[in-house]
């Protein structure tokens, strides 16, 4: 395994909006983490990338170990090294990634030249390949320009560029397509599947978008309140979902051929990490909860397929 | 069914420079024509750029048109006063896309249901029962009352929205991508909440949206925008005619692995609103596109019944001949 998380537990002092994570991904896979705002996903990619300090968390139980070694408690010195160079992150808004008063090429170039000790023109050269490869038309020209001469597509592109500049061997995207428009964010999944499929790297698609999984995902963990509540292979996944909030996650997304008024809606709302109920903390939105759902959580069992839901009605039948 | 609203030849400009740079002009909408029947729900699909934000706003005239007409239910409304105009704006309400910045944070929800009665002019006689009732309309308990936005989701918050925009009994409602920043659990809950109000109180939408698959289960009628102009209208149970309509239904993905294609990538993007092309707009990232679309614009024309497409060459073959079903990986 590439990456591999087990029973991770982040915590912010008190709270703990991560718990009991355990997932992993391999070379030449992609991975969908998948779940609404206040799921846990975003925390578990930064908990990857080692910047939980940054926000005033922490890893306070569990192991996240990347092609081996166990990146909890690694110094910050041998992090620095991983990150940007082996473990790259894509963020949902490329101006947080970019430097406004920067020009671009120059951006990309950097993580060659710090990761892979390459030299200015070694670094340039590299970054123009990458750029073309992005389909980004007259790359010469871009190099050269500011961010704000570019489109939201082609910035994001030039996010991924830069991603891709250290060779990393694991991606994490955290909602890559989320401000783009449709016909672009189409690209742009393609981009990265592509990325995938040629350079066998693991890719970690972290969105809310039940499409873009369907699309691009071959493994999937959905979750829920900071707990992976399902994991299962893409098409097992869609075709028999076990976890009820996954089952009404897929129901509530519109399509066309659907006649009006049919669309269900998970009543309720995703409770705050201050009030979370006790037991499985889906069971005041679920259909299907039973007495023993409000005090005991249910562990998510990952069988020998592979594929695991954590709900005690799911397991009963 | 009569026409509550009818939209002719509508179109806005915005210039900038002037002084020390060269003018430009961007056209924000250009030559938009639309009815809409009493009780109906028309959608106003497009990308970021294409002109249905301001197009609500030109409707609602909240912002004014370069050119042509909005008639609603019967009057001209750049006839009427300033005063007319205010009285009319009761009929017609607006919802926001972010029901964060729509609501100010210093009003309580009281205070923010009962702004529309305060800048009419007309308290209700009882506040208490009206707040209670508006609250019990969309579905939110009454103690909601006293608290302040900040203690509210996001869902809340477009519950109120929506609240505070049928307060004056409406008749018209512009949806400006009522459920764009909420999750996808919470957008089922308030289209739900849209179905039910509309068919309870009778009202009229206008629905902006960017999401084609949201838009066509929801809609009557589709008008599907780039760059400005209406280049399809699409009943919604057809199938989309104009190679962007079929372009953007092709990119959004569908819940299902099963049905995983390579996209008919579009090349590029939208370009830019300031230097329109003299033919079709969509010419440089088509499929299909001639000499004849880069020469001329198509005006809109019927393909039978309310369908109607503007491009030299629409789609004919079945949508299914069309879709490449090829696997991802």
């Amino acid at each position: 395994m590439l990456l591999d998380l087990e029973m991770l537990r982040i915590s912010f002092g008190a709270f703990a909006p991560v718990d009991q994570v355990t997932l992993s991904v391999d070379r030449g896979e992609i991975l969908g983490i998948v779940g609404e705002s206040g799921s846990g996903k975003s925390l578990t990619a930064t908990a990857i990338m080692g910047l939980l300090p940054r926000i005033g968390g922490q890893v306070a139980a569990g192991t996240i170990r990347f092609d081996g070694t166990n990146l909890v408690g690694l110094p910050e010195r041998q992090m620095r090294r991983l990150r940007g160079g082996r473990i790259a992150l894509i963020t949902q808004n490329p101006m947080t990634s970019l430097d406004s008063m920067m020009r671009i090429g120059p951006q990309i170039d950097q993580a060659a030249r710090l990761h892979l000790g390459l030299g200015r023109s070694a670094a340039r050269a590299k970054s123009l390949e990458l750029m073309a490869d992005l389909r980004i038309p007259d790359p010469a020209s871009v190099y050269d320009l500011f961010p704000h001469q570019l489109s939201g597509g082609m910035k994001q592109r030039i996010v991924i560029a830069m991603a891709l500049a250290g060779d990393p061997e694991l991606l994490i995207a955290d909602e890559p397509t989320t401000a783009l428009d449709v016909t672009v964010q189409a690209q742009i999944v393609q981009i990265l599947v592509d990325l995938v499929r040629q350079r066998g790297l693991g890719l970690i698609l972290i969105t809310h978008d039940m499409g873009v999984v369907a699309q691009a995902c071959d493994r999937v963990a959905v979750m829920y309140c900071g707990r992976v509540v399902e994991l299962a292979e893409v098409d097992a996944l869609f075709a028999q979902p076990r976890h009820p909030y996954t089952q009404a996650l897929i129901r509530c997304i519109p399509r066309h051929d659907m006649a009006r008024g049919t669309m269900s809606a998970i009543p309720g709302v995703v409770p705050s990490a201050a009030a979370q109920p006790p037991g499985c903390r889906f069971n005041p939105r679920c259909a299907r909860v039973a007495d023993r759902c409000r005090i005991e959580i249910p562990e998510l069992r990952i069988g020998v397929s592979g594929n695991g839901v954590a709900c005690h009605v799911a397991e009963a039948a | 069914m009569s026409d509550l609203l009818t939209v002719n030849g509508l179109s806005r400009r915005f210039s900038d420079g002037g002084l020390l740079r060269k003018r430009k002009t961007f056209h924000a909408v250009s030559n938009v024509s639309f009815a809409l029947k009493k009780g109906q729900i028309l959608g106003v699909v497009g990308e970021s750029g294409c002109g249905k934000s301001t197009l609500a706003r030109l409707v609602l005239r909240l912002i004014t048109p370069s050119e042509g007409q909005v008639t609603f239910d019967g009057v001209d409304m750049a006839s009427l006063s300033r005063q007319d105009m205010r009285r009319l704006r009761q009929r017609m309400q607006l919802v926001f896309q972010d029901p964060y910045s729509a609501i100010d944070p210093r009003y309580s929800i009281r205070d923010a249901l009962l702004e529309p009665f305060r800048v009419q002019g007309a308290m209700p006689r009882s506040a208490d029962e009206t707040v209670a009732s508006l609250l019990d309309m969309v579905g939110l308990n009454s103690a909601l009352a006293a608290s302040y936005p900040h203690q509210l989701s996001g869902g809340q918050k477009q519950r109120i929205g929506i609240a505070r925009a049928l307060a004056l009994n409406p008749s018209l409602v512009v949806l400006d991508e009522p459920t764009a920043s909420l999750d996808v659990s919470v957008q089922a809950q308030i289209v739900s909440l849209l179905e039910r109000l509309r068919q309870d109180l009778g009202l009229t939408y206008l629905f902006i949206s960017h999401d084609l698959g949201l838009v066509r289960y929801f809609c009557d009628q589709i008008l599907v925008m780039y760059l400005g102009r209406i280049v399809e209208v699409l009943p919604s149970t057809a199938a989309p005619k104009h190679p962007y309509t079929r372009a953007l239904l092709d990119s959004t993905f569908e819940p299902d692995p099963k049905r995983r294609r390579t996209v008919t990538r579009l090349a590029g993007e939208i370009p830019s609103g300031y230097d329109l092309p003299t033919g079709c707009a969509f010419a440089n990232r088509c499929p299909r596109v001639t000499d004849l679309c880069r020469r001329e614009l198509s005006t809109l024309w019927s393909q039978g019944g309310a369908h109607q497409v503007a491009c030299h060459h629409p789609l004919t073959a079945a949508p299914d001949a069309i879709i490449d079903e090829r696997s991802v990986a």
